[in-house]
């Protein structure tokens, strides 16, 4: 009989503890895979795109007079500049909240490729002052369709007063970001700031963002913007839009250190229960293989069949864990992602998986494997 | 009666006998504490936060915002003051503007920074904020660059101490007292005199949110109805205990979901632990069970026998994960990000929270007792007699 096939007749006769075992390692490798995305979420990295990205704004959440663009745009280093202001509106009734951003064109659509448009929408929504660009999830929540007209309630008060404002869905757009992301009302900047009426938030606004040549750049830019407004009212703020989620995410802080230690410290405890049940399972079958050893079998054997055993036993359940663990993170994303915006299972994880999976394959199985090896026969014989 | 007399010999010998299973039984435990202490944890993180974000009264004070930055004015306090449903005081109407600004500041930890949230508020704020006091030192004075300090962020940040000063934006701050609300963002907070900070910029009049104190929570409805539908701006109102209920929320629901994710993934975890000892026990015991049977103790006596040492194994783990639960984590302090500050909380045990973690813990018993209990309950007599 192969080694191979002992270990698996001793499966088949212990078919309830073979289950038992892979599914407690299964369900502390999920726990690992749950974790891992996690800690990605509260440390992943951006797209590429970001990492060349700049945020200028206020220290005061204060609005900026929009000339500053001007001025920004001659700044070396800086490749594209959009600006953005907005309100929170809403569609027919105030349940139905909407997102008004109202973006400087064409600029905007350069500086977040990752907003993705069919070209002839892009090309309609350019060429309409009007015109909206909705988030797909947006449009489907709303029933909107391409072409129509919808009014957008609770804005600045337009020069006729009316606080309504009209707009032409010109097309949807789709992207990978976070839910969030997904449900802008993107209109232009210029008919928005035109048909406001005379008021302190008139040719102001919100922020801007700039595009840099190179992500390795970005320091020196960030800081030759606020030296251009050092001494202007009011002064930027410029940060990354890397450095702006770090400091969002450091400021998450114990709650996130919290619940990765202590998961953690489960995933070990969870381990080395179930290790402590597999070494147990060897000491009683010590008869079985006091009679394999009698029968002829070699201690090195023996061991080797000890330490497939367990091998076997912690590949499946580790397996079956991190697919669970991915399963689990994918239904759990959408909430999530509201704090975390990087939630996800990346290969790195389920890397690491595997070699904590090897590791304690070899720990739960050199050890019993060890004490077979230097087992004597009559001693083993006599126990059974 | 007879089959009572039955389930409680058997259940005795059982527990008496214990003590030979040591250490199996210790896994068990052992597993149970581990998936009861992190649930209870994450629950008592999750019950701070929602519990310590306002007050007792928040609900009868309103927070006008406008829809659009940079929109709202002191000039609009004289129509929120006129609106129906406003608190009268000796002072006159208790509306109070504010102005959001944020410091960046050293934390006690060497090198760490973080985000401290500064208002500046006029002088009837301390009328309007429910609880307000000065625990130590003094209020500002209007008109001067001192400071007060939320009772948290004299713990959080370095720079924060009573007596010390702040540099700020080519300025330095006095800090001149200690103030605390019981409302975790606003004690992890920093007051200031309005005039002062609005005048660090070209902001002029610029505020960005009114906090009105109402006479009674009844009276929100036709407050806010008065202040939306008024033409004159466009501005929005909600009760403080909303607004900050909804500021911890999406913190909330994230706790909620991973603490139900991995505490449920640990269970199974833990059950099936529970099951491979429990069968275990029964497959080792198999001739004691058989000798039982046979000297006329009945199924159901056996099986009663087994479910409860699980049931009971699962009781002392769960009670010693609440316990433990209770002791390290009730009243620890914690600070995380809320609506852009670093605010600080304590995690609350709640009775719920330990009702919870012993259902839980009861259950898992349940599992992974019944299933070994039905098979020792099903043992062939003549088969285990023989084997042993």
């Amino acid at each position: 009989m192969t080694r191979f096939g002992l270990a698996f007749s001793a499966f088949r006769r212990h078919r309830g503890r073979v289950i038992f075992t892979t599914m407690s390692v299964a369900a502390a490798f999920a726990i690992f895979t749950v974790l891992a995305a996690v800690e990605e979420g509260l440390n992943g990295n951006m797209s590429l795109a970001s990492a060349q990205r700049l945020n200028t704004g206020t220290m005061i959440n204060a609005p900026l007079p929009v000339a500053y663009a001007a001025t920004i745009r001659t700044i070396r280093g800086v490749v594209a500049v959009t600006y953005q202001s907005g309100f929170d509106g809403y569609f027919r009734d105030r349940k139905n909240n909407v997102g008004v951003l109202a973006f400087a064109l064409p600029a905007a659509l350069n500086v977040y490729p990752e907003f993705t448009v069919p070209d002839d929408q892009k090309q309609n929504f350019l060429r309409d002052r009007q015109g909206a660009l909705v988030g797909d999830v947006l449009a489907r929540k709303m029933g909107w369709h391409i072409g129509q007209t919808v009014p957008i309630a609770g804005g600045p008060p337009q020069k006729s007063g009316s606080t309504t404002w009209t707009f032409h869905i010109d097309g949807t757009y789709r992207t990978d970001l976070p839910t969030g992301y997904q449900e802008f009302f993107i209109v232009n900047y210029d008919y928005l700031n035109e048909g406001v009426a005379a008021s302190p938030i008139k040719d102001t606004v919100e922020g801007f963002t700039e595009l840099v040549d190179a992500p390795g750049d970005i320091d020196r830019v960030a800081r030759a913007i606020d030296a251009r407004f050092a001494n202007s009212s009011p002064e930027t703020r410029t940060q990354s839009e890397q450095q702006e989620s770090m400091s969002a995410i450091r400021q998450f802080g114990d709650v996130g250190a919290i619940i990765t230690s202590v998961g953690l410290a489960v995933f070990a405890s969870m381990l080395l229960i179930t290790g402590n049940t597999m070494a147990n399972s060897v000491r009683e079958r010590m008869g079985e293989f006091a009679m394999l050893r009698a029968l002829g079998f070699g201690r090195l054997q023996l061991a080797l069949v000890v330490l497939q055993e367990s091998a076997i036993l912690i590949a499946a359940g580790a397996a079956l864990g991190v697919l669970a663990g991915w399963g689990v993170s994918r239904l759990m994303a959408p909430a999530m992602s509201s704090v975390l915006r990087d939630f996800a299972v990346t290969w790195i994880a389920v890397l690491c998986a595997a070699a904590l999976a090897l590791f304690f394959a070899l720990l739960t199985g050199l050890l019993p494997g060890h004490r077979i090896a230097r087992l004597e026969v009559a001693t083993g014989l006599r126990r059974a | 009666m007879e089959a009572l007399r039955h389930v409680a010999a058997v259940c005795s010998w059982n527990f008496r006998t214990i003590g030979t299973r040591a250490r199996s039984a210790s896994i068990v435990v052992l597993g149970f504490f581990g998936v009861v202490l992190v649930f209870v944890a994450v629950l008592a993180m999750r019950d701070g936060i929602a519990g310590q974000m306002t007050a007792e009264g928040s609900d009868a004070v309103a927070i006008v915002y406008g829809n659009i930055l940079g929109e709202l004015t002191t000039a609009m306090l004289p129509a929120v003051e006129q609106a129906p449903g406003v608190q009268q005081s000796a002072q006159g109407p208790l509306v109070s503007a504010t102005l959001f600004e944020s410091l960046e500041l050293p934390k006690w930890e060497p090198g760490l920074f973080a985000w401290a949230q500064l208002r500046g508020v006029d002088d009837k704020f301390a009328l309007v904020m429910p609880h307000f006091r000065i625990v130590r030192g003094r209020m500002f004075r209007t008109g001067l660059n001192e400071l007060i300090v939320g009772a948290n962020d004299v713990r959080l940040f370095l720079e924060l101490g009573l007596g010390k000063t702040v540099h700020w934006r080519a300025r330095n701050w006095k800090v001149v007292g200690v103030f605390a609300t019981g409302s975790a963002r606003y004690d992890s907070s920093v007051l200031a005199d309005l005039h002062q900070v609005q005048g660090l910029n070209a902001s002029g009049t610029r505020i960005s949110s009114i906090f009105v104190k109402l006479s009674s929570a009844s009276a929100f409805p036709s407050f806010k109805a008065a202040l939306e539908h008024d033409p004159r701006f466009r501005a929005s109102a909600e009760t403080m205990k909303d607004y900050e209920a909804d500021i911890g929320r999406s913190l909330s629901v994230l706790l909620s979901t991973a603490d139900g994710v991995i505490t449920l993934l640990m269970a199974i975890g833990a059950v099936f632990g529970a099951l491979n000892v429990m069968y275990a026990n029964v497959a080792r015991r198999s001739a004691e069970i058989a000798t039982l049977r046979a000297l006329g103790f009945g199924r159901g006596a056996i099986l009663f026998a087994v479910l409860s040492e699980a049931l009971a194994l699962a009781l002392l783990g769960g009670a010693l994960g609440v316990a433990a639960a209770y002791l390290l984590f009730d009243g620890y302090e914690a600070s995380t990000s809320l609506g852009g500050t670093l605010t600080e909380f304590r995690f609350t045990v709640t009775l719920v929270a330990i009702a919870l973690g012993l259902l839980l813990t009861l259950s898992m018993g349940f599992l992974g007792g019944l299933f070994p209990a039905i098979r020792a309950a099903r043992l062939p007599l003549a088969k285990a007699l023989r084997d042993a």
